[in-house]
């Protein structure tokens, strides 16, 4: 991550050590940034969601150079930036209200966290968000479980989005594309010796 | 005609020791669905005023107003921003209008100034 990807002048590296201090001595900076907040969010769900394939990926991270989990973390991160604001409307001419595209991809990752057997990565609003009524196509990259059946998890993911979509904007949503990535292991947790023996 | 001054939307409200930014940070704060208050300013600028308000409130004792809403009086009228998160299952769009008529409310009670925008922007959801 660059300096210009860091959110609130936090680079991801820096958020990920405050996790593991659990968020201890408390930082102003990070959390009075509602960006830095929505990138701990995500990167907090994703440990805790996914905490045993977290390790298993990091084990063997020296032997890929393509570690899905680092990539999903980098999105968490750099997704989190405020981005356009997407207009909310309202019959006062004085009113200019507003949801950040960071706010609405942040949604849109725990969404997809509730979907099981799916980790959602890129996710990216296509086309002018800014302006009322204007066609929006979502573009959301996955990575899934071996062994599942891909199409029948793509449309529970993509109706959860719908969702997400739906409760928290006003966005004309077109389409929401999702492409599978790269499938992960089931975690088999190493047997323990016994205690007897 | 009254002779009496018309009350001032900004300053310190006499009687109390808190200014319109202030009151407005406890009317967004107390809208259901409102869960986190941010600094309208940029990052910077709010950790700048946080220790500014903190410094002066620990050697004079005075208080400081550190709100959060911003409230800037231009020709045309009050410009007020606000950032907020929002709390699911709320949802973005009626806690952000609950909030722009909250304020409203206020306004009116506060004298009914002119009001050129009232900008309320959800930044987080959760």
């Amino acid at each position: 991550m660059t300096s210009s990807d860091a959110l609130a002048g936090h680079t991801f590296e820096e958020l990920s050590d405050y996790l593991d201090r659990d968020r201890t001595p408390a930082d102003p900076s990070i959390e009075g940034s509602p960006e830095c907040q929505t990138a701990l969010n995500g990167m907090q769900r994703l440990r805790s969601v996914h905490r045993d394939l977290l390790l298993k990926d990091a084990q063997r991270e020296s032997e890929r150079e393509d570690s899905w989990v680092s990539s999903i973390l980098q999105h968490i991160s750099l997704e989190a930036r405020a981005g356009r604001d997407i207009p909310i409307s309202h019959s006062s001419p004085t009113a200019r209200l507003s949801v950040t595209e960071g706010a609405v991809r942040g949604i849109l990752r725990a969404a997809g966290d509730s979907v099981p057997n799916i980790i959602v990565g890129r996710c990216h609003l296509d086309g002018d968000v800014t302006e009322p009524g204007a066609p929006i196509t979502v573009r959301v990259d996955a990575t899934v479980l071996e062994g599942e059946i891909i199409a029948s998890l793509a449309d529970q993911l993509r109706e959860a989005l719908y969702a997400a979509l739906r409760q928290h904007t006003e966005l004309a949503v077109e389409a929401i594309d999702i492409t599978i990535r790269d499938l992960y292991q089931p975690f088999v947790p190493p047997a323990k010796a016994s205690s007897d023996e | 005609m009254s002779d009496a001054p018309s009350p001032d939307p900004v300053s310190t409200d006499p009687g109390t020791s808190s200014t319109l930014p202030d009151r407005l940070d406890k009317v967004v704060l107390a809208v259901p669905g409102v869960d986190e208050l941010y600094s309208a300013a940029p990052l910077v600028a709010a950790v700048v005023k946080t220790v500014i308000a903190t410094t002066v409130e620990a050697v004079t004792g005075e208080q400081k107003s550190n709100s959060s809403v911003s409230v800037d009086e231009k020709k045309a009228g009050l410009e007020i921003a606000v950032k907020i998160g929002v709390n699911a299952p709320y949802t973005a769009i009626d806690v952000s209008r609950r909030v722009h008529d909250a304020i409203t409310d206020q306004l009116e009670q506060n004298g009914n100034p002119d009001v050129a925008e009232i900008a309320v922007s959800v930044a987080r959801i959760d």
